[in-house]
């Protein structure tokens, strides 16, 4: 302890120290906290090391709150019992919470920086990002995917493209269009002539073209790829984004 | 079909622990540290113990001033007997540790 041997505690420590002190006598409370959680607290001492520490303040931190609940406290008490001011607050924390979690893990909205998808998403354009399907399924045909970078060149950028060739498929382009496995794409969503080296798909990687494809960085340029770095289907623009 | 009390292996690695020595007052922190239990596992239990006067408690004066005081523990003769039979069940074959097997052999 500090006090007896003088050393100072490290931050983890004194973190372990805090969280357990709280636990035990209340976030505003001073003096004792009820015997066992106080036994807890009093053998903090005794623990050797940044890891045994905090080991001994989690447990002690559930152990601490298991005894208040049995002695008849209210875990929530401090939040509900107060109104209906705070109630709305921590509502209102509650909903942002789970928004920010919703659009970082379930469904994003996504800016559009460059015309390379053009002219389904121009320039300015947001739109709805899915990230959850393709933990499901795979990405298939003309779906447009949300891709890390999978070159030198283009990794640490993110890409917008569509899905036009899938693992085995061989892509080859003849008088402007895409022919994937010799039949010649009907390609509505695209703008532009299409050139390119013929490829054929390998295994774990997508053949990305940008609808746009007088401007779109796309596999003619970095090659097929990997698979790995999507990040999720675009579900359709936002309106008046 | 209700279980047996004090019989988990958590409870029982205490037992034996506060059995090393049933008359020597123990810290938490040493039984932790002798049974590997963690905090959270090992103080209701002796919460669970001492309510049921299996276990004394005492607040034992601090060795240096400075420190807190601190909680120590033995078995009441009670918990001893009730420690050594529990002890005594867990090496029998498992049969006759399970609950609703040893009440039927015993009628």
């Amino acid at each position: 302890m500090t006090a007896a041997t003088g050393v100072r505690e490290s931050l983890a420590r004194r973190a372990g120290r805090a969280a357990l002190t709280a636990a035990v006598r209340g976030r505003r409370g001073a003096g004792r906290g009820p015997d066992w959680g106080e036994a807890v607290l009093a053998e903090y001492d005794e623990t050797v090391g940044d890891a045994a520490a905090l080991r001994w303040a989690a447990g002690g931190v559930l152990f601490a709150w298991r005894e208040r609940i049995r002695g008849g406290a209210r875990p929530l008490a401090l939040v509900w019992d107060h109104g209906w001011p705070r109630r709305l607050a921590v509502l209102a924390v509650l909903a942002a919470a789970l928004l920010v979690a919703g659009e970082r893990w379930v469904v994003g909205v996504v800016y559009v920086p460059s015309g390379s998808m053009a002219p389904g998403l121009g320039i300015g354009d947001r739109f709805l990002l899915d990230r959850v399907s393709y933990h499901l399924a795979d990405p298939g045909h003309g779906d447009r995917v949300v891709i890390d970078g999978w070159t030198p060149q283009n990794r640490g950028h993110r890409f917008t493209l569509r899905v036009i060739g899938l693992p085995g498929d061989e892509m080859s382009c003849a008088g402007g269009a895409v022919h994937r496995n010799g039949v010649r794409l009907d390609e509505p969503y695209a703008a532009g002539l299409t050139d390119c080296t013929p490829v054929t798909v390998p295994t774990g990687t997508l053949y990305l073209l940008g609808d746009n494809r007088d401007v779109a960085n796309d596999s003619r340029f970095q090659g097929p790829a990997d698979a790995s770095g999507v990040r999720g289907r675009v579900l359709g623009r936002v309106p008046f984004s | 079909m209700p279980r047996v009390p004090h019989t988990s292996p958590q409870t029982l690695a205490l037992f034996a622990a506060l059995l090393g020595d049933p008359a020597t007052w123990r810290h938490g922190y040493d039984l932790s540290r002798e049974t590997g239990l963690a905090s959270g596992t090992m103080y209701p239990i002796l919460a669970r113990l001492a309510d049921q006067s299996y276990l004394e408690t005492r607040w034992e004066p601090p060795a240096q001033p400075g420190r807190p005081a601190r909680h120590v523990y033995r078995l009441t003769a009670d918990g001893a007997t009730l420690a050594r039979a529990r002890l005594a069940a867990k090496t029998r074959p498992s049969r006759a540790t399970r609950p609703g097997l040893a009440q039927w052999s015993a009628s």
